[in-house]
């Protein structure tokens, strides 16, 4: 049996907001992929949380907002550099 | 003057500086090179129209005394995913086909203030994602050495380019391999730098956490005086270091490697095929020149492939999440669309890959997947950091040997429906994203006509040591010579 059902990567596809008829043409290789993924059964999750690097706050650089550069807008697709179209929320 | 496009880069600007070479003139005949060439071997995605206005300017300057830096002239590639603030930036996707950045990603600008020109963006797997460059939204690039094969990738047009004459030297991004395996494939040099010690600013996000810009360039020597060019602290990127190598990475380049201990995987080298014979030829190479080799074995290498393609599926699905059409994207006008649904109509644009790596990274750390996959993965790269540390320190090691890529360069279209088949060709290069370790891979010999490289995997922030070594094994490879076109 595989380790991801059809309807599973369809599913994950939508919320990942990828169409049903891309995802169904997806299925046998995400298979493939996931069975791969399978082998990490062989490492335990004892000992912990996985390890994070830690960096002094002190390095990050100031947060502080910054002016845009002259012109920004004009690098969106948009209306004349003055704003950008969004659909409707519902 | 007759152009040389085959020069290294300190010839290059040493002759610009004393007038024996003309920018220009390099220039233009680069150009005229990706004219003759390109429309077979696909290095190029876009070329910027100013490079040869901008070589003028710089012999101009030359001769008025003025400094013209260390990389004065010299043309260079750039992977379309690092940004620059002249012409597209594409990450060769037809989402970002109109997008054009409004800055230079830090590797750039360093490299321009070096003297460096760009010439043009390159050809890549769609956002990075691939190792042959099959998976570009513009069509694949071509390996110079037998255009029937693939350059390797992501970074595949930038080793093109590079291997080609088709510039003096490239950016490429490695995220798991992507620079030093198209470097194996076409038989230059590709440096995957210690994670931090190059600024990521203006690298568009695959995955943050392990991905560094490299130099890709025809010898060595030419990959240090970039490194030298680019890296260290950049305050728009938090993760870089501020500690450098002292006396840059040129230091090493005449140490060899006598008294050095070089690790190698007994099951790489024993290996009966041609590849295999080409590893055990080099370890006994660094050894002749000194170097003690020892057997090492890491219990979870196995394990390194897995953990890479699922961390790096969970990040690639966050990153992505940005590419919604709204800011930039298609020509796809909003009206009668939820948005929902918008960005769904949208991201059936994507390539193929793309969206199996958008669904395999919404998969593998969603609730209750999570811990058998996404939490396993960074148990994965703990545990594998952990052995590579110990094996560094237990026994000594400068750094461990290993054929680039278990295979020489295949044919366009062999493996593209096998994507294990494809996740094996990374077995030998994703360790060191994983952990954070500088990885170089050197040109060495060539199996049936195909070339061949050699990886060298380092010690965390001694990347210039780790170019020291590469120096030697470079002294001790077969000369190949470039491909013939």
């Amino acid at each position: 049996m595989p380790a991801i059902t059809e309807s599973e990567v369809v599913r994950v596809a939508a919320l990942m907001k990828i169409g049903a008829g891309d995802a169904a043409a997806h299925v046998p290789k995400v298979q493939k992929m996931v069975g791969y993924f399978e082998r990490l059964d062989e490492v335990g999750l004892e000992g912990g949380a996985p390890a994070g690097e830690a960096v002094d706050v002190g390095d990050l650089r100031a947060d502080e907002a910054e002016e845009c550069p002259e012109g920004l807008m004009g690098h969106l697709k948009g209306e004349g550099g003055e704003h950008v179209r969004s659909p409707g929320l519902r | 003057m007759t152009a040389n496009l085959a020069l290294g880069l300190a010839e290059y600007a040493e002759g610009v500086r004393s007038g024996d070479v003309s920018a220009e003139e390099q220039m233009a005949a680069t150009l005229e090179r990706i004219a003759r060439h390109d429309g077979v071997l696909h290095a190029y995605v876009s070329l910027d129209p100013g490079a040869l206005g901008e070589a003028a300017r710089v012999d101009r300057d030359a001769r008025a005394g003025r400094d013209v830096g260390p990389l004065a002239g010299a043309p260079l590639a750039v992977k379309d995913n690092i940004c620059v603030s002249r012409g597209p930036t594409t990450c060769c996707s037809r989402m970002l086909e109109s997008y054009r950045s409004p800055y230079d990603a830090t590797a750039v600008s360093r490299l321009r203030g070096a003297g460096a020109i760009v010439v043009g963006k390159t050809n890549m797997d769609e956002f990075a994602m691939g190792i042959t460059t099959e998976f570009s939204s513009f069509g694949p690039s071509r390996n110079p050495w037998d255009t029937d094969r693939v350059p390797g990738g992501s970074s595949g047009g930038s080793a093109v380019a590079v291997s080609a004459l088709e510039c003096a030297a490239a950016l490429g991004s490695d995220t798991g391999g992507s620079v030093r395996n198209p470097a194996s494939f076409c038989s230059i040099v590709g440096l995957k730098p210690t994670y931090g010690r190059v600024s990521r600013h203006g690298l568009v996000s695959y995955a943050n956490s392990i991905e560094q810009i490299g130099p890709m360039a025809r010898s060595v020597r030419d990959a240090a005086m970039m490194m030298d060019a680019m890296a260290g602290h950049d305050p728009m990127d938090d993760t870089t270091r501020r500690a450098g190598p002292a006396g840059g990475h040129t230091a090493h380049l005449r140490d060899g490697v006598e008294g050095l201990v070089v690790g190698v995987d007994a099951r790489e080298v024993d290996r009966s095929t041609c590849v295999g014979r080409a590893a055990r030829r080099a370890a006994g190479a660094l050894e002749s020149l000194g170097a003690s080799v020892v057997d090492v074995d890491l219990a979870h290498e196995g394990l390194s492939v897995a953990a890479y393609y699922v961390l790096t599926a969970a990040e690639a699905g966050s990153n992505l999440a940005r590419y919604d059409n709204i800011r930039y994207g298609y020509d796809m006008p909003p009206d009668g669309y939820e948005h929902g649904a918008y960005v769904t109509a949208a991201r059936s644009r994507l390539g193929p890959e793309v969206q199996r790596r958008m669904i395999l990274g919404g998969f593998v750390p969603s609730a209750g997947h999570a811990g058998r996959y996404y939490l396993k993965a960074l148990r994965a790269r703990d545990v594998l950091a952990s052995e590579a540390d110990s094996a560094f320190s237990s026994r000594g090691l400068a750094c461990m040997l290993s054929p680039t890529v278990p295979v020489p360069p295949f044919r366009v279209g062999e493996k593209i429906d096998d994507p294990v088949e494809l996740f094996r060709m990374d077995s030998n290069t994703v360790l060191a994203n994983l952990t954070g370790r500088p990885a170089v891979s050197v040109p060495f010999t060539l199996c049936d006509g195909l070339p061949v490289g050699m990886q060298l995997v380092g010690r965390a922030g001694e990347d210039a040591r780790l170019l020291g070594v590469a120096a030697a094994l470079e002294g001790a490879a077969d000369d190949m010579g470039v491909p013939a076109l």
